[in-house]
């Protein structure tokens, strides 16, 4: 998620509080948190900024830090080299899950996945954009559970 | 001729935006900002109060542009040096520009005579400002160009160490200006070879096809499978559609409900 998304939601959670509204509180001005909100490339590089932001929303620092680095068009630019070679990708969610598949196409709000795994066989899912926390790229599809039973098995038997 | 104008453009107000404030016709105001007209005394204090400055200070001729030294001297700014006065000096003719280079003080009237207190003041400010840029040690160059001239550097194919041979030294050790020209150059040569500026091809967001599917999906009558969030599932037959949300008849229950796409994860076609 993006330091942009997390912003947002942050807003939301802090019971839809205003950017006028953290500027009087801060000092920040709503110039900058309206850059971070709507900005698609790496935005928030003033750690102090940030610092104090993260003080005012009662996280810590190096969350927001770390949303930084996972911004928008770095999302857009592996989304299109993921459909372009047809490797598949992991995404890992908000929630804690992931999911392993292969970009069908991809827009400004969704993800089109097809997932990858023995039992979710010619499943696509419409994954939320804003629902991804971070990704990486797979080397390999993920194993099957048979194949994991097998592993276990085979080590438990070492 | 006055400083309305210059006062005026300092301010961000536009002629119609002054004459509203100052409650003054736009056709006098248009006279007086161009120096056709002489502005009474009872326009003048209408005009200080509403652009919040004493009425000397709009009186008073305008001030020379300050100039950097590192700007060329323009071919009527040269041309003006030869109508020069007597003193030989960095002065400033009557009609208020700069007539030649100043060697060491940088681009700056030397000469205020008979100007208004208040212009010897911001003039005398100008100086000192002008002095301390001239005696302090060249800036050093920004991590934005050291950027750029590696990203340069990278579309015509040469790497650091033949950046650095070409230049004498690392690009570290550039000056702000040296770096600036550097980079001009760079660039120059990028285009010349016909080759793009941009490092990369910038990739765009595809067009949206969300809303194409799900057009799909009701004219099919799927059903469709909803992660929210909160962990909450919902399936059911789509029934709408907008940017925003989508509506679904709940399989269980046949109520209708609207979901909000910010508060869902993923959802999927139900097959079967």
């Amino acid at each position: 998620m993006s330091l942009s998304d997390y912003t947002k939601l942050l807003r939301a959670l802090h019971g839809g509080v205003t950017p006028l509204e953290i500027q009087e509180a801060t000092g920040i001005s709503c110039a900058v948190i309206g850059e971070i909100e709507t900005k698609y490339r790496r935005v928030g590089d003033d750690d102090a900024m940030l610092s104090t932001l993260a003080t005012y929303f009662g996280v810590p620092l190096d969350e927001l830090q770390r949303h930084r680095e996972w911004y928008r068009k770095r999302l857009t630019a592996f989304l299109a080299e993921a459909r372009s070679n047809g490797k598949p990708i992991r995404l890992f969610l908000t929630n804690g899950e992931q999911l392993v598949g292969v970009v069908v196409n991809a827009d400004k709000m969704v993800i089109r996945l097809r997932l990858l795994s023995k039992d979710a066989e010619d499943v696509e899912l419409m994954v939320q954009r804003h629902a991804v926390d971070h990704w990486e790229p797979v080397s390999s599809p993920e194993p099957s559970l048979e194949q994991v039973e097998a592993a276990i098995l085979h080590d438990s038997n070492v | 001729m006055n400083s309305l104008k210059i006062i005026r453009e300092r301010k961000k107000l536009s002629l119609s935006q002054l004459a509203a404030k100052a409650s003054i016709p736009i056709h006098l105001l248009v006279e007086y900002d161009e120096g056709r007209k002489p502005i009474p005394q009872s326009h003048l204090r209408m005009l200080a109060k509403a652009l919040w400055v004493t009425a000397e200070e709009i009186e008073a001729a305008p001030l020379p542009p300050v100039r950097r030294p590192s700007e060329p001297v323009s071919k009527p700014a040269a041309e003006m040096e030869l109508a020069r006065g007597p003193s030989g000096g960095t002065g400033v003719p009557s009609g208020g520009l700069v007539t030649s280079p100043a060697p060491a003080g940088g681009w700056l009237p030397s000469s205020t005579e008979g100007a208004t207190p208040e212009v010897r003041e911001r003039s005398r400010t100008a100086e000192s400002k002008a002095k301390a840029r001239s005696s302090a040690p060249p800036s050093l160059i920004t991590d934005g160009q050291v950027n750029e001239i590696g990203r340069l550097g990278g579309i015509l194919g040469i790497d650091e160490n033949a950046i650095a041979a070409r230049l004498g030294k690392p690009p570290v050790e550039l000056s702000r200006m040296e770096a600036r020209q550097f980079i001009g150059l760079l660039r120059r040569e990028i285009v010349d070879k016909g080759l793009s500026l941009r490092s990369q091809k910038s990739i765009r967001e595809s067009p949206d096809f969300e809303p194409r599917f799900l057009e799909e999906q009701l004219r099919e009558a799927s059903t469709l499978a909803f992660t929210m969030f909160d962990g909450q599932k919902f399936s059911g037959v789509i029934s709408g559609f907008d940017p925003y949300t989508i509506t679904i008849k709940d399989s269980n229950t046949g109520e209708e409900i609207v979901l909000r796409k910010l508060a869902m994860m993923y959802y999927k076609k139900v097959k079967g």
